[in-house]
């Protein structure tokens, strides 16, 4: 069993420092739901079998609500500015699958806020084809309307996956049995990238990320992510929480030290720790030359992980 | 004997066309800065034909400025009409720049009137913003930051640049298309017509300072939303489609919003390695900055063009506390913790009270407010629903039908004894 977890952790360190993966590829990660584990029962034993004839091997599912407000010391702004700084909110249901052959599929399906962000504009209405769903497969968006009808489709090269895939694969082998598997569900973030932060840290410095801050509850670790895609220039730093043993925030930099974006995750009661929030803050400045901080709150519910291999 | 006879025919049957020419008014149709004759040509065909009206429709250079371009007009009509150039039965019908040429015409004329009656149609009455908005930069620094916007997601994802959205539209395309439209390069390369079309103008206030008894009429029109994209979509088509761009701008936002989720739904799946789901976050930030831009446009557009007010609006959201904090302050102050162990852990409906830009209705260039004549009788302004600037002038492809036409017959069918009245042909 010892020597079982080290493996696990080995897998777990490759695929953070270096990189190597872009999805889910960890002994630790967990597979099954979150918020709404009764839902998940039926809908689990039914990819199970359709992953037996090849099909999907993985599947996210999650409910997604953003408002978007402007932040500004600045008491005077433009009317352009302002036009700018429009308030808005938007609700989304999103459904990811990941196939055996790396093949990647999204559906992005348009939901109604509760309490509409919605200005009484006095012009004509708009009478466009508006979207309703779209669906992101074979590298092909294509974009619906509510009736169904194909508003139109354009190339969309996503990354190929089948790396991923077969890692996902071998895991069922070398890590898991499907009985672990079936039992292993848990949080999203909480208690899974690290189950010893120090070795986590101590692993991470080795591979060249460095530690900018630390006190008793959170640390602090830099490291460019050239080293997670080649080429790229610009710095991530995250936050860690020691206590909780999971991330609190992450932060981007480009090269000139320049804060690119800032964001920020709330999870939820000690109980139920799982992934509810995240606030994206990202600084612009408007025509005007205002500064100005875009902050996106996102609420997430009914996250479904469902791992079926 | 039998010649005599058909020529006696003959002139009997001319006598009506005689007649019916004696009875022909002169229609001056005049265009707008940048235009040329052909403007105007789908309705003046039509009403030549039906109505008892004679045209007169040519290109006069607009590029200097109204006063020029009142001079060239004032020359082309004594030229063509002769001594029929002062008669009082003379209608003017001018379309966007034109109609402050036909105006400014009639106050420089005042006393010897070359128009018994002038119609404008889209006119900038009372200035035209948007040249305000490009001689202070304002339409140059919304096109840039339309730009940073744009490229943004791409630049992120290593797509190349200009990235291909569909078709020919580019990213690059997409954010110079509103400063690329006719009128605004029109303005910008013509400093004496932008000056002249600048709200509180010296000119403008000229033509408004005269007072004067000439019946006048104003056609506006209000176009559906989004109206900055259905002008751009009527002048790149000339007239033959004001919704091809919309679709295509649809689909860019689309795809910009495809993007946003794409990495979002990456960041949230790679979330075990928060250095990962970091490189994801900020990649959909990017794209973000993207569809926002092009969800803000319409309002940009209707600010640069002055056909806003801003207002209140209370509006709720929902917002949870217990999130990290983590701020850096330039002073160098840091404020950096976990959420507090007492936290509520409950997302909550927070109800906020914020200014706004609202859109009010405007042709896509022109606001309402400045295409209205004032101080003609309420029955003397006739709108235009679902036309911008461009489709005015030809709403023959309209999908609702050519009420540019409708409002003209109206105006042509006024009571009897009404100035404007023009008679069918027989």
């Amino acid at each position: 069993m010892k020597n079982h977890r080290f493996k696990l952790k080995q897998i777990l360190f490759i695929g953070i420092l270096l990189g190597i993966t872009t999805f889910f590829t960890t002994c630790e990660l967990e597979h099954e739901i979150l918020n709404d584990e009764n839902a998940l029962e039926p809908e689990s034993s039914s990819l199970k079998s359709s992953a037996k004839n090849g099909c999907e091997i993985l599947e996210l599912s999650y409910v997604i609500e953003t408002s978007t407000q402007y932040i500004s010391d600045q008491e005077k702004f433009s009317d352009i500015d302002i036009a700018i700084m429009t308030p808005k909110n938007n609700k989304e249901k999103i459904s990811i699958k990941l196939f055996e052959n790396g093949q990647m599929a999204m559906t992005i399906e348009k939901l109604t806020p509760q309490k509409e962000i919605k200005i009484s504009h006095k012009t004509g209405p708009d009478n466009s084809n508006q979207l309703y769903k779209t669906i992101i497969e074979n590298n092909r968006a294509s974009f619906y309307s509510k009736s169904g009808e194909l508003l139109n489709s354009i190339n969309m090269e996503l990354p190929d996956n089948s790396e991923t895939a077969n890692r996902l694969l071998e895991l069922k082998d070398s890590c898991y049995s499907e009985e672990k598997l079936n039992q292993a569900i848990a949080k999203l973030q909480g208690g899974r990238f690290t189950e010893n932060m120090e070795d986590y840290v101590k692993n991470a410095k080795q591979n060249g990320a460095q530690i900018m801050e630390e006190n008793e509850r959170l640390i602090t670790i830099r490291m460019s992510a050239g080293q997670l895609e080649p080429g790229l220039t610009d710095e991530i730093v995250v936050l860690l929480d020691k206590k909780l043993n999971r991330a609190g925030g992450t932060r981007i930099y480009n090269e000139s030290g320049e804060l690119l974006s800032n964001t920020l995750f709330g999870y939820g009661p000690p109980e139920k720790p799982f992934l509810t929030a995240i606030k994206q803050q990202v600084k612009e400045t408007l025509p005007s030359g205002n500064d100005v901080t875009v902050e996106s709150l996102s609420k997430i519910d009914n996250i479904k992980f469902k791992l079926n291999i | 004997m039998k010649k005599t006879y058909i020529y006696l025919v003959l002139i009997l049957l001319s006598f009506p066309l005689f007649n019916l020419n004696a009875q022909d008014r002169n229609v001056v149709w005049v265009h707008g800065l940048g235009e040329d004759e052909g403007l105007w040509e789908h309705y003046e065909t039509i009403f030549t034909q039906e109505r008892q009206m004679d045209a007169h429709r040519k290109s006069y250079y607009t590029g200097h400025g109204i006063e020029n371009a009142s001079a060239r007009v004032i020359s082309s009509v004594n030229y063509v009409l002769g001594s029929d150039a002062t008669n009082s039965q003379n209608i003017a019908i001018g379309h966007s720049m034109g109609g402050l040429i036909i105006r400014d015409i009639d106050r420089e004329e005042s006393g010897n009137e070359m128009f018994g009656g002038i119609i404008t149609v889209n006119s900038p009455n009372y200035g035209a913003a948007i040249a305000n908005s490009i001689e202070n930069g304002s339409v140059e620094s919304v096109s840039l930051d339309a730009c940073n916007k744009l490229s943004a997601g791409p630049l992120n994802q290593a797509l190349p640049l200009p990235w291909v959205i569909l078709g020919n539209l580019t990213n690059d395309v997409l954010c110079n298309l509103l400063i690329d439209l006719d009128p605004v390069q029109d303005l910008i390369g013509y400093s004496e017509a932008l000056e002249d079309l600048s709200v509180s103008s010296t000119k403008i206030n000229e033509i408004n300072n005269y007072s004067t008894s000439t019946p006048r009429i104003s056609i506006w029109s209000a176009e559906d939303s989004p109206s900055h994209w259905h002008l751009a979509s009527s002048f790149y088509s000339d007239c033959e489609n004001d919704t091809e761009l919309v679709d295509d701008i649809n689909t860019a936002r689309n795809a910009y919003k495809a993007y946003y989720d794409y990495n979002i739904g990456k960041a949230i799946a790679n979330s075990w390695n928060p250095f990962l789901s970091a490189l994801y976050f900020n990649r959909a930030a990017q794209w973000k900055k993207g569809y926002d831009w092009i969800d803000d446009s319409e309002s940009i557009w209707n600010s640069l063009i002055k056909t806003t007010r801003l207002e209140y609006y209370t509006y709720s959201y929902w917002d949870y506390r217990c999130i990290y904090v983590w701020n850096e302050f330039d002073d160098g102050t840091k404020q950096i913790a976990p959420p507090p162990d007492e936290c509520e852990w409950q997302w909550v409906y927070v109800t906020t009270t914020s200014t706004v830009s609202v859109s009010y209705p405007s042709d896509g260039l022109l606001p309402e407010y400045t295409q209205k004549l004032e101080g003609i009788p309420g029955g003397n302004i006739y709108k235009v629903t679902g036309a911008n600037h461009m489709e005015v002038t030809n709403m023959s492809n309209s999908s609702q039908g050519d009420i540019t036409r409708t409002r003209f017959d109206q105006i042509w069918d006024r009571q009897l004894g009404d100035f404007f009245r023009t008679n069918k042909r027989d």
